[in-house]
């Protein structure tokens, strides 16, 4: 993988982590942001219209017998944005691909889509520190 | 009542409790979804209402007791109020001690107060990540 989101500060209790349950041949890169699929199961993000489950808190190696892994879904992070359009500084993102972000659109509130903001403006494809808060 | 809330995770600081005003003469269960009403004031839940929190104790009627905590941060199991939901939507509240599905309009408004954390059927409990007061 790569884009991996960048622990900039850990904010609430260490960043309040959310513990998920996962796939034993699931691997995941530490910062990859997570997709929330059903029974609260996290997955690898793929795609605009993907919910964010949180940003991985360890790296999950594939079949390593763990079935559960923790998010953190409280701080600022480093994420890079999905070469779709700029983002304004304050702007509400959502996932646009695999461990990218893009611009929210309208009615992504009500979706539950949006998981931040951005706090610095961003040119396509570019990497800047963002609120995160799940 | 019924359906009150139970405790699954609490995140943030504890659950993050806040203090609300509550009317003296009102009987409120541990668990009892609270509307926020004037004032910081908070009182027994009601469909398409802004959230204060969980109650995080028992309140008895005509105690004396006139202020409650509320638990705003954590993950608990919550009653659908009859329709369904799926994982990762936005909810609201959708009757005493209930929820159903945000609507177009409801972050606006400053109803939504949590996003399910799994496909529930009609009037099923699953639990629910509560975050009062975060505003997407």
């Amino acid at each position: 993988m790569a884009d991996e989101a960048v622990i900039i500060e850990l904010l609430g209790n260490k960043g309040d982590p959310v513990q998920f349950i996962c796939v034993d041949g699931d691997a995941f890169p530490k910062g990859t942001i997570l997709k929330l699929s059903d029974n609260r199961e996290a997955d690898l993000s793929a795609a605009d219209g993907n919910i964010c489950a949180g940003i991985c808190a360890m790296e999950k190696v594939a079949s390593d017998g763990a079935t559960t892994v923790t998010a953190y879904t409280n701080g600022i992070f480093d994420l890079t944005e999905a070469n779709s359009a700029a983002i304004g500084i304050g702007v509400p993102f959502t996932i646009g691909g695999a461990n990218l972000i893009k611009v929210a659109a309208a009615g992504e509130a009500e979706t539950g889509d949006i998981f931040g903001h951005a706090l610095a403006t961003f040119a396509k494809a570019e990497t800047q520190s963002c609120r995160v808060l799940i | 009542m019924a359906n009150e809330a139970v405790i699954v995770e609490l995140l943030g600081d504890r659950g993050d409790v806040m203090q609300f005003i509550v009317a003296d003469g009102t009987g409120i269960a541990k668990g009892a979804i609270l509307q926020l009403t004037d004032n910081r004031t908070a009182a027994a839940s009601a469909a398409d209402k802004p959230v204060a929190g969980i109650a995080a104790t028992e309140k008895v009627a005509s105690d004396g007791q006139t202020t409650l905590g509320c638990y705003t941060n954590g993950i608990f199991d919550l009653v659908d109020s009859g329709a369904g939901n799926t994982v990762g939507v936005p909810v609201v509240l959708g009757g005493i001690n209930t929820f159903k599905t945000a609507a177009a309009g409801d972050a606006e408004l400053g109803r939504i107060f949590g996003k399910s954390l799994a496909t529930a059927g009609a009037g099923a409990t699953e639990e629910v990540r509560v975050l009062v007061g975060k505003h997407h």
